[in-house]
């Protein structure tokens, strides 16, 4: 087992992913190259496509989803800044009374479900293989799409022209992986691979931001990986996983929407999926009538809400549990072979959920909640409690779904 | 055990000079526009700008006068799914890299027709490149673009058992190792349905596709389709 320092070598993981991250921004292409090849996504019937072109103002049902989102954004957010509240309450009201195993049992929840250390031997274990799988996993995928006359992401087919010379330097850069060799190195390539993506279009590139998370584990690796067992990640390698799988969520739901008719037609070929019920939920109080138009929405928004709170680091284990299962049965059940490559994401989220290093983005709102409680003043801890949580949630959802409504589609 | 960890400078040289040479092999395998390398503009068959509608473009080495595009023009007008026949001014001469490719740019010219998209569905290139031969023409290439993303499907009445499939499918693939990259850039892959007799060949994103290109492969396996009807794809 091995402890890598945080603060030595990690400072230039900011510098680099950073520029990286903004690049996807300042970088622009006429059109989105990206389709789907092993899934198969054709409409069955068209959507209404006045749906997504219509303001928030005069969409009625767009605007319920985005309330429903809102409401839960909102309840998940306060329940967050109360937890402590409500372990103490917990642990003396509700489990007080039971056995010592009772109270141990509940004190391990509690702590599992508020993203704090769990001390579990079992835990542990199953942590550090999530770590084993998730650093090795791209490697398999490399050398899947390698297969696929694929780059990266078996989607998006190699022109023949370079196709050997780019599945040989994707298998080299996979044997890297494999064998945890210069991972620093590793970690360099894959993210100039994703920079090079930008060629086949900016939605290309969004598609595949996942492949940074794992980047930004290397080049925070040593040189000498191959001689050390990586069994842990540190808080500030954490943090980067968690960020980036978070954004990579929340950038893929705003594009759903954005390219609805790909879901919606992906949808009409697996009707399954529309059988969600958290997606099913944020559609509540909508019309029948806009039913597939406001899945699709729904489903956007529900990654958007995943990933921005996995982005934050709100309830992270609970929400990567929850896509772990989401993501494998997509992948056993739902579209099978085709969808391999999501082992890769769900050794990104088993790292997630088992742990012991999770940080959160609003710990300077629960410092000043802190401290207003120290001085007693009840009013100002409690509306530190209540209206951060309002007004991220207002600014995340409504502005961009409302830019959406206005947004060019027609290189789709 | 001692250990060094990389530093900032190293990681982002590594990064640059690794996308530097990925685009690098990519333009020297492909040589193209920088614009179209950076996926700052479109990227076409033959130089073009993808057009907007449904838009066919034949290639016919012998179309000196206007006496020639009247007969081919006449040729089409058969076709009811064809709205517009006009010379494609647009389109640069081919590249003359010798006498012979010269001599032809004195003669040649590319004919475009519109479609409408409404029967895009009737489209067939077979009874097109029938029309075109029998007003005593030929066209080189057969060019479709306009819509993102299309797939072609052939119906070859010989396809009697999974022989006849696996011949397709091998042939498709050592035709297009064999030309290295030069053919069959517009295609992604293809389906072949031996009970229902069908070849559909899948089209990349955004491409222009090379009709004739996918008739002749057919012609050179021993094969005719009866039809090629062309649709929005998966």
């Amino acid at each position: 087992m091995m402890r890598l320092p945080i603060r030595k070598g990690l400072r230039h993981l900011r510098l680099v992913l950073g520029p990286s991250i903004g690049a996807s921004v300042l970088l622009h292409s006429a059109a989105a190259h990206a389709h789907e090849r092993f899934v198969p996504h054709r409409l069955k019937f068209p959507l209404q496509n006045e749906f997504f072109t219509r303001s928030l103002m005069q969409n009625p049902d767009m605007c319920r989803i985005a309330v429903n989102v809102a409401v839960v954004l909102i309840a998940f957010l306060v329940v967050w800044m109360f937890r402590f509240v409500l372990q103490q309450f917990e642990e003396e009201t509700i489990l007080g009374g039971l056995g010592g195993a009772a109270q141990r049992a509940g004190h391990t929840v509690a702590c599992f479900l508020a993203d704090r250390p769990v001390h579990n031997k079992f835990f542990h274990i199953v942590g550090e293989w999530a770590v084993t799988m998730f650093l090795r996993s791209l490697g398999l995928v490399l050398m899947y799409s390698a297969a696929t006359d694929s780059l990266v992401m078996p989607s998006y087919p190699l022109d023949p022209g370079s196709a050997t010379i780019l599945k040989f330097a994707q298998v080299g850069v996979a044997i890297l992986i494999l064998t945890q060799t210069l991972l620093p190195l590793a970690g360099a390539l894959l993210i100039g691979t994703w920079l090079y993506l930008f060629r086949w279009g900016w939605y290309v590139a969004m598609d595949a931001l996942p492949i940074l998370i794992v980047a930004a584990v290397y080049v925070s690796s040593p040189w000498q990986s191959h001689k050390f067992a990586i069994t842990q990640l540190n808080s500030e390698q954490m943090k980067w996983v968690r960020r980036i799988l978070g954004l990579s969520f929340f950038v893929l739901g705003w594009l759903k929407i954005w390219n609805h008719d790909l879901i919606a037609g992906v949808a009409d070929n697996y009707p399954k999926v529309m059988q969600d019920p958290l997606v099913n939920f944020f559609a509540i109080g909508t019309d029948p009538q806009y039913r597939r138009e406001c899945w699709v929405v729904s489903f956007g928004m529900a990654e958007v809400l995943s990933g921005f709170l996995l982005m934050i680091g709100v309830f992270s284990r609970v929400w990567s549990l929850l896509m772990v299962f989401v993501m494998t049965k997509l992948m056993l059940i739902d579209f099978g072979w085709a969808e391999i490559p999501h082992i890769y994401l769900i050794g990104a989220l088993l790292v997630v959920v088992f742990s012991n290093k999770l940080t959160n983005e609003l710990s300077p709102f629960e410092a000043a909640q802190e401290e207003a409680r120290r001085r007693g003043d009840m009013l100002a801890r409690f509306a530190l409690m209540i209206v951060p949580p309002v007004a991220l949630a207002v600014l995340i959802i409504f502005p961009v779904l409302e830019l959406l409504t206005h947004a060019d589609r027609s290189g789709l | 055990m001692k250990f060094t960890l990389s530093n900032t400078k190293q990681i982002v040289a590594m990064t640059l000079i690794w996308a530097a040479t990925l685009f690098a092999v990519d333009y020297v395998k492909q040589p193209r526009q920088l614009a179209i390398l950076f996926g700052m503009r479109r990227e076409a068959f033959g130089d073009a700008v993808r057009p907007a509608n449904p838009t066919i473009i034949l290639w016919v080495n012998h179309l000196c006068c206007s006496g020639c595009l009247d007969d081919l023009r006449a040729a089409l007008r058969l076709l009811t799914w064809v709205d517009k026949v006009e010379l494609d001014k647009d389109t640069l001469a081919r590249r003359a890299t010798n006498r012979r490719d010269q001599a032809l740019n004195d003669f040649s010219n590319r004919v475009q027709i519109e479609v409408k998209a409404v029967n895009l569905a009737q489209v067939d290139f077979v009874a097109l490149d029938r029309a075109v031969r029998n007003a005593g023409f030929f066209a080189e290439h057969i060019e479709f673009g306009g819509i993102p993303h299309a797939r072609l499907d052939a119906y070859v009445p010989h396809l009697c058992c999974n022989l006849c499939k696996v011949a397709i499918v091998e042939g498709v693939k050592i035709t297009r190792q064999l030309a290295g990259g030069n053919d069959f850039k517009w295609l992604d892959s293809i389906d072949v349905n031996s009970p229902r007799k069908t070849v559909t060949a899948y089209t990349r994103y955004d491409s222009s596709v090379d009709v004739g290109e996918f008739i002749a492969a057919l012609n050179h396996l021993g094969l005719t389709p009866a039809t090629l009807m062309v649709s929005r794809g998966d």
